[in-house]
């Protein structure tokens, strides 16, 4: 039986948080390729945004860029009023916004640590409440967490990063319980080692031995799964945390 | 204060809190008529006895009505329509004079 139903509705509108660069900005790309209003957000890329901005409207897509620091309450609080405001609908929420500021544990300042959970916990946090007000009184919607394999084995000079992306596939599985009632399912993406500025520095001929494929991924290839989850043809994927690795984790 | 002023600010409260009244019978589906509701009605517990589950729907009707975010450290302004009000012009004071 052939399912007949398109990757989303004509005048969806997602909000894609550090949409500016790496696998935000395929997000971006790939969400408005199949027709979708993209809201994205950056914070310090102004001219990426911008750049990104012409691409897509030079390819006929719909898309506004916006400066947020997904960290500040206040910032997020007006932002998605913005949205709100803008239209009647906000059928996906995607959490891209992270960083990462490797370092040792024991010789770590709690500020550094910190700073992590400030941006990849906190800012997805504070998006996904405000995104749940709006999805919740609509009664449907999808929130999606970008996570990481790594959180799920480790890496050495990276506890703050890895605790960050843990706690966002517990998170989901926590918020897919509360939203459910509501129409609303909520997923995470936990890539393994993907081509982007976070890992050019990497030894990339130890991360190709490591990874069953043989290669790191592209950022296209983890917004194709992004998509799926996000996608009301997956309607019934909720509290799920979905590994694109390569094979990493089952090596 | 002037008494033009009291006035104002007097009307303006009660139109919040008759708003207030109208979205909790609406959005919680209540079958009771929104007059009915005492502006200094308990709103959990004794009184209306609404349960936490309804506090969210609350809080994002005022979200969706009045611009104004609350959470659950705003507890103390469910105890009743007229502390709601209280709380909600605490963060919008220009809905006072708003028609």
């Amino acid at each position: 039986m052939k399912i007949d139903v398109k990757m989303f509705e004509p005048d969806s509108v997602a909000v894609v948080t550090g949409g500016s660069r790496g696998i935000g900005r395929a997000i971006v790309q790939a969400l408005a390729a199949e027709g979708v209003k993209v809201f994205f957000t950056y914070l310090s890329n102004a001219d990426k945004a911008k750049a990104l901005l012409d691409e897509l409207g030079n390819a006929g897509h719909c898309a506004e860029a916006h400066q947020l620091d997904v960290s500040d309450e206040d910032q997020v609080r007006e932002y998605f009023r913005m949205i709100r405001k803008s239209g009647k609908r906000l059928d996906v929420l995607v959490n891209s916004a992270g960083i990462a500021l490797d370092g040792l544990v024991a010789t770590m300042s709690a500020g550094r640590f910190r700073k992590v959970i400030d941006v990849n916990v906190i800012g997805a946090f504070l998006c996904s409440r405000e995104a749940l007000r709006f999805m919740v009184e609509c009664r449907a919607g999808s929130v999606v967490f970008i996570s990481s394999a790594l959180s799920h084995r480790g890496g050495r000079g990276q506890g703050n990063y890895c605790a960050s992306k843990g706690a966002l596939w517990s998170l989901t599985h926590a918020l897919a319980l509360e939203a459910a009632p509501y129409g609303v399912r909520v997923n995470s993406i936990s890539p393994g080692f993907v081509d982007t500025d976070m890992t050019r520095r990497l030894p990339r001929e130890a991360i190709n031995a490591a990874v069953p494929l043989g290669r790191l991924a592209t950022p296209e290839e983890i917004a194709q799964a992004v998509l799926l989850a996000a996608s009301p043809r997956l309607s019934y994927l909720t509290g799920s945390d979905i590994v694109v690795d390569g094979g990493l984790l089952a090596s | 204060m002037d008494y033009e002023k009291a006035l104002e600010t007097a009307a303006g409260r009660l139109r919040i809190c008759s708003q207030l009244r109208r979205m909790i019978v609406d959005r919680l589906d209540l079958p009771i008529d929104a007059d009915w509701i005492s502006n200094d009605q308990p709103i959990f517990g004794r009184g209306l006895e609404l349960d936490s589950v309804d506090t969210m729907e609350l809080i994002l009707g005022i979200e969706s009505e009045f611009e104004v975010s609350l959470t659950e450290e705003d507890q103390v302004a469910f105890g009743s329509v007229g502390r709601l009000a209280e709380r909600i012009l605490d963060d919008r004071p220009a809905l006072l004079t708003l028609p």
